[in-house]
């Protein structure tokens, strides 16, 4: 060890003789500098000069001062930053004077020793805050997840919901950078010595004629900085994405996400990690959406005309967020132009659209407004068979109407009133007539099946800066959706001798109405560190009635009019919910960010109470440059369930409050990510996650709704479930083709004491593989291609393998049932997995710029192989066809489809 | 190779995951089945029958029984011993037994169907009875084999059930029945019956022994009405009418004790005034059997398979059993029967 140290020291000693050349270069230079500034000021030292400054940085500033006084300036050069101009003229002011006018907010102090002044750097800096609002330029909508951050330490934040960013920094002088999707990110010099109150207006990078995006400016769906299981889509991302049956749709998008998946055709929910369809939490302007589909789930409520930016979330949900269990999907609508009136019209073979927005009072009070029209029963009546299906959907229609108006009361305060209200309505009628005349007998039948629903929202709110570092949010609002389904089936019998009515009428109804007032405040304590809190009070009542109510009447019989009422289902549930969050959102060293906080929701329903605290915690390291590891955990909690039959999900399903044979479902998530962005083309995340949840609600074995007691906390079981999984996301963002593929490899069961003999099963959704490639391909600034391929495994369902005929009964003599009823049937469930789902969407879109109008052209088809994919695979027994001999005949699985192919055209004119 | 261990690291990532996750399970796995009920005082009869599959590529007759016995034919070297705690039982022997088996009402074939008993085995209320089921080793080549079934239960007690007539005066109701039972206090599970039996003039009503006509099953020469069929379809409670979750297609109410233990339970229907010109007479038999757990479990499960199977809005139900290795019922149960003469 000796001879290997005395070694080290030999070959170290010409290193110290390099140094010690430097040092003495160095100190000989500065002597020289010195002397010469030395001799310069002994020339004319003087403590009040005139001089005049014209677009000069300060360097510059101080070569004019040293020329002028005599005074030589010592700084580090690392100290003066360089942007920073001045304009402005001295008449006889002191050195003193001078330089505390340019050396304001620069964090710089400087000391006077005989003829020289020492620039040094400030201890113990100030902090101070620059405060305002980001605005789109052109039509002063404010900008949702806009960035703003320095330029040298990367430090900053993002604007809130109302446009509003608030960032904390020592005094000192800074480059920040405003950007965001779409506008042309602004650069601004600052001298931080006060408070600033700053608003941006960030232009469009794109022209009118680029509305839609060519392939090489699309956007990524997770930026760097998002969160884990955080993804924000601009409009100009949905503009982007393909279009189906004629018009782009957010729920229709997403479900192209690794994590979000969608159930099975003609079911439009969403299911998320492994959740349920009512595990999603969508909200409309803050407020809860509780049946956010039109048309059998292809098209959703959202109308991309009038949204803004769209937050989805699968995990790491920030303590803001509470009420369910799987995800969230905050759409906030636009504004409105405040400068000029905008417009767009759209129609379609399926749907049409008119959006209107412009100023009410100019840059004063805006007002933004979408209507939508579906008519598809026309379309669809029109499809042959051979190219739709034969269960295709027809007689059915839909509308929705959003409306938003939003008034500045000042630069730091706005008002905010926004509506929406949509309709459903289908409805099937099927009748047969036959007359006999030689046994002069008529008979007539008739049924109706038909069903609508709709949802009301309204909100109203203030938001506004409440002091420099404080920023608050005030509203009210409700949201009320009612469900209404009917079946009528009556047949009329007459003959010479007898005359008779037979009528069987059902009726479901399903409503819940939530009014809810919140409060929220969003303090930026430093730039690395902000708290958020909130309180919101919510009163959420329920009521259902599904009933049924038979009669039958035969003339020849006096007094044989039988009428029988029965109820499946009814209650009636006022709840209430308070609930408070505390987050805190932590940044340490420029690579590491800590959100901790807690959600806290407080539910009665009667004599039900539950009192669940919500810890969460998400955080990102950027352990080297453009590779971040992100981890997060969530519990979350819901007072919400929803009741269906769980081999086809239907809108008829009941939402029902929690109670104490049915308490609030609770989840535990934790997730592990890391996003790649080193490499030059794509873009690779993968997430990986495992979730657990209780108190879910099931069906008992063998029970429905129109079953049984009609108390329907009385034939359900609580269980558990867990997800577990990964996703990969590989995105490409540049070039002519841009698109990603996704894939989701996932495990998702269930477990019931009274189901499936206490055994876990698959969950219904459970889709071991979940693939799909999106893209756009720009053929030029007219042309361009979108399609999307989307591959799953199949649905599971409880399909038997095997069967035995219970025989001892009838050697036993008891328990001996009518025929047929003793073949018993060995059903695992959910072992039986259907046939794989497969589906290609295209779309072609054409843009014509004239007269600062654009037109687009679209033709798109939906499924255009006309793959028939099965929403639900049942067991049954076929009598009808007879095979081989009398009474042979076969039991197969009834395999229902619902949607081929459907094309559609649709012209869209913007101005 | 720049990016090389990234792709290995997530190749063995995606692979580490799909191994974790379970396959599929088989659907179509054949499985032995062991049916044997234990009725207080009578000879138990052992079923044992294969599964059958489902979806078979040949055409067959979806109603008509034919369930194979290849266990008795090819499956002959089977050992049996049923044991009581004190006594073994392992002298059983192979039985058949012809049944009616209808295709439809016009329709009628016989069936023969095997089992095995042993005379000297007979069931007893009170005890607790475990089966076991070999197959030697040297059997095991056949196309279908099982090694070692195994199951326990027990027959509970009698609980003796009455039954009383009052007349009732509306138009449609002849009179009004009370079924009573008293309930013991720990868990019981229970299945009631009630028939209304009526005979033709063929009999004289003097030597019409009902107990006898019921034991020996003569169900020729005598019709039958499912009383609670006739009256449970409904149920009110507080004013609002439902289907009630106990009624079953087994003619009767299987019911657990839930709601009413260790009290007397009561149930009360309507009998309804029938065309006496052509009867000879009517009698009403209540069964009420005190039925073993399992026995409870494995037909409530059966009851709601039944009606939930081909119902796309009902929650599909699995098949209960308590056979180790296998599927099917060992369970026991005891008989109160009550005879009562409508005058």
């Amino acid at each position: 060890m000796i001879t290997l140290n005395y070694w080290k020291l030999k070959m170290n000693k010409p290193k110290v003789k390099i140094i010690k050349i430097h040092v003495i270069l160095f100190l000989l230079l500065n002597s020289i500098f010195f002397l010469k500034n030395a001799q310069a000021s002994n020339n004319a030292l003087r403590d009040s000069i005139s001089i005049k400054l014209k677009d000069h940085s300060l360097l510059e500033a101080f070569d004019i001062i040293s020329k002028e006084s005599g005074y030589s300036f010592a700084f580090s050069k690392k100290l003066i930053p360089t942007e920073i101009k001045f304009t402005k003229e001295f008449q006889n002011a002191s050195i003193d004077d001078i330089l505390s006018y340019l050396l304001r907010g620069t964090g710089i102090s400087y000391k006077i020793v005989e003829e020289q002044i020492i620039l040094i750097k400030k201890r113990n800096l100030k902090r101070y805050t620059i405060s305002g609002f980001i605005r789109d330029d052109n039509t002063g909508e404010a900008l949702f997840q806009a960035n703003i951050f320095d330029k040298e330490s990367f430090k900053g934040t993002v604007s809130n919901q109302f446009g509003h960013y608030s960032l904390s920094l020592p005094e000192g002088a800074y480059t920040l950078v405003y950007s965001f999707i779409g506008r042309n990110p602004i650069e601004k010099h600052i001298l931080l010595d006060r408070n600033i109150k700053l608003s941006i207006n960030l232009e469009p990078n794109i022209e009118l004629e680029e509305i839609v995006i060519v392939g090489n400016e699309r956007k990524e769906i997770i930026k760097k900085e998002d969160p884990l299981g955080k993804i924000t889509i601009a409009p100009e991302k949905i503009e982007s994405l393909p279009v189906i049956m004629g018009e782009q749709d957010l729920l229709k998008s997403i479900q192209l996400i690794p994590g979000i998946q969608g159930g099975s055709e003609a079911n439009g929910a969403i299911y998320v990690r492994g959740g349920g369809p009512l595990q999603n939490l969508f909200l409309l302007d803050n407020v809860p959406i509780y049946n956010c589909f039109h048309l059998l789930g292809l098209f959703s409520v959202f109308n991309s005309d009038i949204i803004g930016n769209t937050q989805v979330i699968k995990s790491g949900f920030p303590a803001r967020y509470g009420g369910r269990l799987s995800s969230v999907v905050d759409v906030k609508t636009k504004d409105g132009n405040m400068k000029e009136l905008k417009g767009k019209v759209s129609l379609g073979l399926i749907s049409s659209k008119l959006f209107l927005e412009g100023p009410l009072i100019k840059d004063k009070t805006s007002f933004a407004v979408a209507g939508r029209l579906g008519y598809y029963y026309i379309y669809g009546e029109l499809l042959p068979k051979e190219i739709g299906s034969e269960n295709n959907i027809s007689n059915y229609n839909f509308g929705d109407f959003n409306a938003k108006i939003t008034h500045r009361l000042n630069e730091n305060q706005n008002l905010y009133l926004s509506v929406y209200t949509g309709n459903d309505k289908g409805e099937e009628i099927k009748f047969s007539e036959s007359e006999d005349p030689v046994d002069m007998t008529y008979d007539f039948s008739e049924f109706t099946d038909g069903q609508n629903w709709n949802n009301i929202i309204g909100s109203f709110g203030w938001a506004g800066k409440i002091s420099k570092k404080i920023f608050g949010n005030i509203q009210i609002s409700t949201s009320q959706y009612s469900y209404s389904g009917y079946v009528k089936d009556s047949s009329y019998y007459r003959s010479p001798v007898d005359t008779n009515h037979s009528s069987v009428n059902t009726d479901l109804n399903n409503n819940v109405i939530n009014y809810t007032g919140m409060a929220s405040i969003q303090y930026q304590i430093f730039p690395q560190a902000k708290i958020s809190s909130g309180y919101s009070y919510k009163i959420l009542n329920y009521s259902s009635e599904n009933k049924q109510r038979s009669s039958y009447k035969e003339n020849l019989i006096p007094n044989s009019h039988l009428i029988n009422d029965t109820v499946f289902a009814s209650y009636e549930y006022k709840t209430t919910e308070h609930s408070g969050h505390l987050e805190f959102q932590l940044g340490f060293w420029n690579s590491l960010n800590i959100n901790p906080g807690v959600h806290y929701s407080y539910f009665t329903n009667e004599s039900y109470n539950s009192s669940i605290i919500q810890p969460r915690i998400t955080s990102s390291w950027e352990f080297i440059n453009d590779a971040i590891l992100k981890a997060s955990y969530s519990k979350m909690a819901q007072h919400i369930h929803l009741l269906g039959a769980t081999r086809i999900k239907q809108a008829s399903d009941l939402l029902v409050s929690a109670l104490d044979k049915a308490p609030s479902e609770e989840s535990e998530q934790y997730s592990i990510g890391i996003s790649y962005l080193r490499l030059k083309k794509v873009n690779i995340h993968i997430d990986a996650y495992y979730k657990k949840m209780e108190n879910l609600i099931n069906f008992s074995e063998g029970a429905s709704y129109f079953r049984d007691t009609p108390n329907w906390e009385d034939k359900i079981e609580i269980g558990s479930g867990e997800a577990k999984g990964i996703e990969l996301l590989v995105e490409k963002n540049t070039g002519q083709l841009t698109g990603w593929f996704g894939y989701t490899l996932s495990n998702t069961t269930r477990q019931y004491e009274n189901i499936n003999l206490g055994t876990r099963f698959p969950y219904i959704y459970d889709h071991r593989h979940y693939f799909n490639i999106t893209g756009t391909y720009s053929i030029n600034e007219k042309f361009n291609l979108s399609f999307n391929w989307l591959f799953h495994s199949g649905n599971k369902s409880t399909i038997p393998g095997t069967f035995y005929y219970i025989s001892s009964n009838r050697i036993d003599g008891r328990m001996y049932g009518p025929y047929g009823y003793d073949k018993v049937f060995y059903n695992e469930k959910n072992a039986y997995q259907s046939p794989n789902y497969h589906r290609l969407d295209f779309s072609i879109n054409y843009n014509k710029i004239r007269n600062k109008t654009q037109r687009k052209w679209t033709l798109s088809v939906y499924n255009v192989y006309n793959r028939k994919n099965v929403y639900v695979s049942n067991y049954n027994e076929d009598w009808a066809h007879v095979v081989g001999g009398m009474g042979y005949s076969r039991r197969y699985i009834d395999e229902r489809k619902l949607i081929g192919i459907i094309p559609s055209l649709s012209y869209t004119i913007s101005f | 190779m720049k990016h090389q261990k990234y792709i290995k690291l997530l190749y063995f990532l995606l692979t580490g995951i799909m191994l974790s996750c379970e396959s599929n399970v088989e659907l179509n796995k054949a499985q032995t089945v062991l049916e044997c009920h234990l009725y207080n005082g009578q000879l138990p009869k052992i079923v044992l029958v294969e599964t059958l599959e489902a979806f078979p590529q040949y055409a067959f007759n979806v109603e008509y029984y034919e369930q194979p016995y290849y266990i008795n034919e090819y499956h002959s070297n089977i050992e049996i011993s049923v044991s009581d705690g004190n006594k073994v039982f392992n002298n059983f022997k192979m039985h058949y037994e012809e049944i009616d088996n209808r295709y439809n009402s016009k329709d009628v074939y016989s069936q023969r169907i095997t089992y095995f008993s042993d005379e000297n085995f007979i069931a007893e209320a009170g005890k607790e009875y475990e089966i076991e089921i070999i197959e030697l080793p040297e059997y095991q080549d056949h196309m279908f084999r099982f090694n070692y079934l195994k199951s326990k239960t027990k027959v509970p007690e009698l609980i003796p059930v009455n039954i009383e007539l009052k007349n009732d005066p509306s138009a449609y109701v002849r009179y009004n029945a009370e079924v009573t039972f008293d309930d013991p206090i720990d868990d019981n599970y229970y299945y009631l019956t009630a028939t209304l039996v009526y005979g033709s003039d063929f009999f004289l009503m003097d030597t019409v022994d009902m107990e006898k006509l019921w034991r020996e099953e003569h169900y020729s020469s005598i019709w039958m009405t499912n009383l609670l069929l006739d009256n449970m379809f409904y149920e009110t409670i507080d004013g609002v009418t439902y289907y009630p979750d106990s009624f079953t297609a087994f003619n009767g109410y299987l019911l657990n004790d839930d709601e009413f233990n260790g009290q007397t339970k009561e149930f009360n229907f309507d009998i309804q005034e029938y065309n006496v010109e052509f009867e000879s007479f009517y009698y009403v038999v209540v069964e009420l059997m005190h039925i073993s757990e399992e026995y409870y479990n494995y037909y409530n499960a059966i009851e709601k398979q039944r009606r939930s199977q081909t119902d796309i809005f009902s929650e599909p139900a699995q098949l209960y059993s308590n056979i180790e290795n296998g599927l099917g019922i060992f369970a026991g149960a005891t008989i109160s029967t009550k005879y009562i003469l409508i005058p």
